[in-house]
């Protein structure tokens, strides 16, 4: 039945984005594909936000309905108002002609191959193993699997040291990225957007086997963003097809597109925002601006460095604006501009800047905001102090950026995982991409090639504006410009090194993919694969901390002091109900846990006091697991009612 | 030999050379990962 339901659902909004994507004139095939993607997700954000924010009706009868009535409505208004019935208009005798010339490649054929088997393994991955990737059961699916319980989108409960400003202020940066690395309350102040796509992924199904694959979709889109960026350059459909598959033969988009994470998609909609925006340069369509703007509002919702992105889009279309229609430009021209895509973009990114300017007073919070020596909003630290610091490698902390960013693109951990940092845009990038870049360059210098040369503006431009670019996973979108330029490369060499230079992209392709999938042959993930499909749990398979989850039958109402990962706590099923229990006072803490009915408490050993505070609970405990890093108690709730 | 031919030419030697000392590079680097500290 979920699976029918969720069918459905996607079904229902890919017709919505395509009647909405009939009024939005785009020039291109592939513009128009990308229009459905962007739209279908900007529609799936905006449903849920009102369902979840506006209405508190997070429910999937809710969500099928609305998105039901969007899709009628569109109908009617389309069937009112005329638009092309055939929208993609595809000239089959081209496309017979583009499909002959495309098979002829070899280089085209291995690659299409190996994404092929990437797309198939990834899938078997997703479906077949828990999610288990550090940040998506720390706070991504924490959020998610607390708002699909509620449903509804709301603030979820923070551990009893964020309310205390006195304690707060008085802690040294070092003390509180401690504390938020164990106790964050990061599910609360980072922008969603990426999370509202896997809520998606589990409220038709009711389970979590698929929410692991969100991003693959968004890797996807990626080739076909990249291949319309190429087209964009004058290249051949060959070559830019050669350039998009290249993003997927990718580590770093490999490993993360078996995640709930939120980069490729915050990566995609940079490079297809890049593509309008080269789109509404070449074509000087107000529907490219409209579709620069709505991507770039996705992107704000995505990570807070969306809020420079956008900006930056927003800037970019003025400027292209302005450019266009230098002879009749006014001021009104320029506001209304600005009004509609600034509204536009917090249309679809804003709500988690306003909650947190709601809540703390800062759109940005924790972080805080100085320009000059003017603090304009408070917080508790610098992103370098909160965040960074932490996750900055030792020996990357003394040495200059640049440094640093080569040492990442040369690759120096000895196996790709999902948390990687030193590495993950693998050999084709360091040995073929980064130097096909410089040569591009000299070529758009040298040729004086305007569009070439303002892609490869923007693409720098993109890079020095990402903070921490040398942690790979931040700097998806800059594949792209390695890609094309490669293929760039490739149609300005002789033949005999144009040869040369395609086998070598094909076999560091295919060595690219079998070393990063070699790390499914790690102990972990065979082990995990060869335990029978009911215990491949997150306890059962890679923390077996979380076994006990398993073992406790479903529908329990569970307890957890301050603690990292919190999503394992739900079950594949998310039917145990979870709640944050913290106090700075033992009695409190302990009144909370009977308020909540609590019958399972979990806390971490060696965090904080509760430890010492659980043997004095006033009621028949036991405890049931005492493991590496948690203990946990079940908690009699008959006898304290009998002892009362 | 034309000369848009030979400047294609020339600028295709140095387009391998620079790729065969980036690999040349890389897997140096790779094969003696202490090298990097």
């Amino acid at each position: 039945m979920g699976i029918l339901l969720f069918f459905i659902a996607n079904i229902i909004v890919f017709f919505s984005a395509i009647e909405i994507s009939r009024r939005i004139r785009l020039n291109t095939v592939s513009d128009k594909i990308l229009s459905v993607l962007v739209i279908g997700t900007g529609q799936i954000i905006l449903t849920e936000l009102f369902l979840g924010v506006v209405i508190k009706r997070l429910y999937y009868p809710e969500l099928l309905l609305i998105n039901a009535l969007i899709l009628g409505i569109i109908l009617i208004i389309n069937k009112k108002y005329k638009v092309e019935s055939n929208y993609l208009n595809l000239d089959k005798a081209k496309l017979k002609r583009v499909v002959l010339d495309l098979i002829k490649s070899p280089l085209l054929i291995i690659l299409g191959v190996i994404s092929l088997v990437l797309v198939a393994v990834i899938t078997y991955l997703g479906i077949n193993l828990p999610p288990y990737g550090w940040d998506e059961i720390w706070y991504h699916l924490t959020a998610v699997a607390s708002w699909y319980q509620a449903g509804k989108i709301f603030m979820l409960t923070v551990p009893d040291i964020w309310n205390h400003a006195e304690i707060i202020h008085s802690m040294t940066s070092a003390q509180l990225a401690y504390h938020m690395s164990v106790a964050g309350f990061w599910y609360n102040v980072y922008p969603m957007n990426s999370e509202l796509i896997s809520l998606w992924n589990i409220i038709f199904l009711g389970n979590d086997t698929i929410v692991d694959l969100t991003q693959l979709p968004f890797s996807i889109m990626g080739v076909v963003a990249i291949y319309s960026l190429a087209r964009k350059l004058g290249l051949r459909e060959r070559l830019s097809a050669i350039a998009g598959l290249m993003f997927l033969v990718t580590p770093i988009v490999i490993i993360q597109s078996k995640t709930a994470y939120v980069d490729i998609t915050f990566g995609v909609m940079i490079i297809t925002a890049a593509n309008f925006l080269m789109g509404f340069m070449k074509y000087k369509s107000k529907y490219y601006a409209l579709m620069v703007t709505i991507t770039s509002g996705i992107v704000l919702g995505t990570k807070s460095s969306g809020v420079a992105f956008s900006i930056l889009f927003i800037l970019l279309i003025l400027v292209i604006d302005y450019w266009n229609n230098k002879d009749e430009y006014s001021i009104k021209r320029f506001s209304a501009l600005v009004s509609i895509t600034g509204s536009l973009t917090l249309l679809l990114g804003g709500f988690w800047y306003l909650r947190n300017f709601y809540y703390f007073g800062n759109p940005i919070y924790p972080y805080i905001v100085k320009i000059g020596g003017l603090t304009i909003f408070n917080g508790l630290g610098t992103v370098d102090g909160l965040i960074m610091m932490h996750n900055t490698p030792r020996e990357y902390i003394k040495s200059s950026n640049l440094t640093n960013i080569i040492s990442s693109w040369l690759e120096k951990e000895p196996y790709y995982s999902v948390d990687i940092r030193k590495a993950g845009f693998g050999a084709l990038w360091m040995i073929v991409e980064v130097p096909s870049i410089i040569f591009t360059t000299y070529i758009a210098v040298k040729k004086r090639i305007k569009p070439l040369m303002i892609f490869l503006s923007f693409f720098i431009l993109f890079f020095l504006t990402q903070p921490a670019n040398w942690w790979t996973r931040y700097t998806v979108f800059i594949i792209a410009l390695g890609t094309i330029s490669t293929v760039y490369l490739l149609d300005h060499l002789n033949i005999f090194t144009k040869v040369v230079l395609s086998i070598l992209i094909a076999g560091l392709s295919v060595y690219t993919t079998f070393s990063t999938l070699s790390y499914l042959g790690m102990n972990d993930i065979s082990y995990a694969l060869s335990r029978p499909t009911n215990e491949r749990t997150i306890g059962g398979t890679f923390y077996s901390d979380f076994l006990w989850v398993d073992k406790v039958s479903k529908d329990k109402r569970i307890g957890y002091a301050p603690m990292t990962f919190v999503y394992p706590l739900f079950s594949p099923k998310l039917d145990n109900k979870v709640y944050m229990i913290d106090a700075d006072i033992k009695d409190k803490w302990f009144e909370k846990i009977d308020e909540k009915r609590i019958e399972y408490i979990t806390f971490l050993k060696n965090y904080m006091y509760y430890k010492d505070w659980i043997k004095s609970y006033p009621g028949h405990i036991e405890k049931i697991y005492d493991g590496r890093t948690l203990e946990v108690y079940k908690i009699d709730r008959n006898w304290r009612k009998n002892e009362k | 030999m034309n000369v848009r031919a030979k400047t294609r030419r020339i600028f295709s030697i140095i387009v391998a050379a620079v790729i065969a000392i980036m690999m040349i590079v890389t897997t140096i680097i790779w094969s003696f990962p202490s090298l990097m500290y």
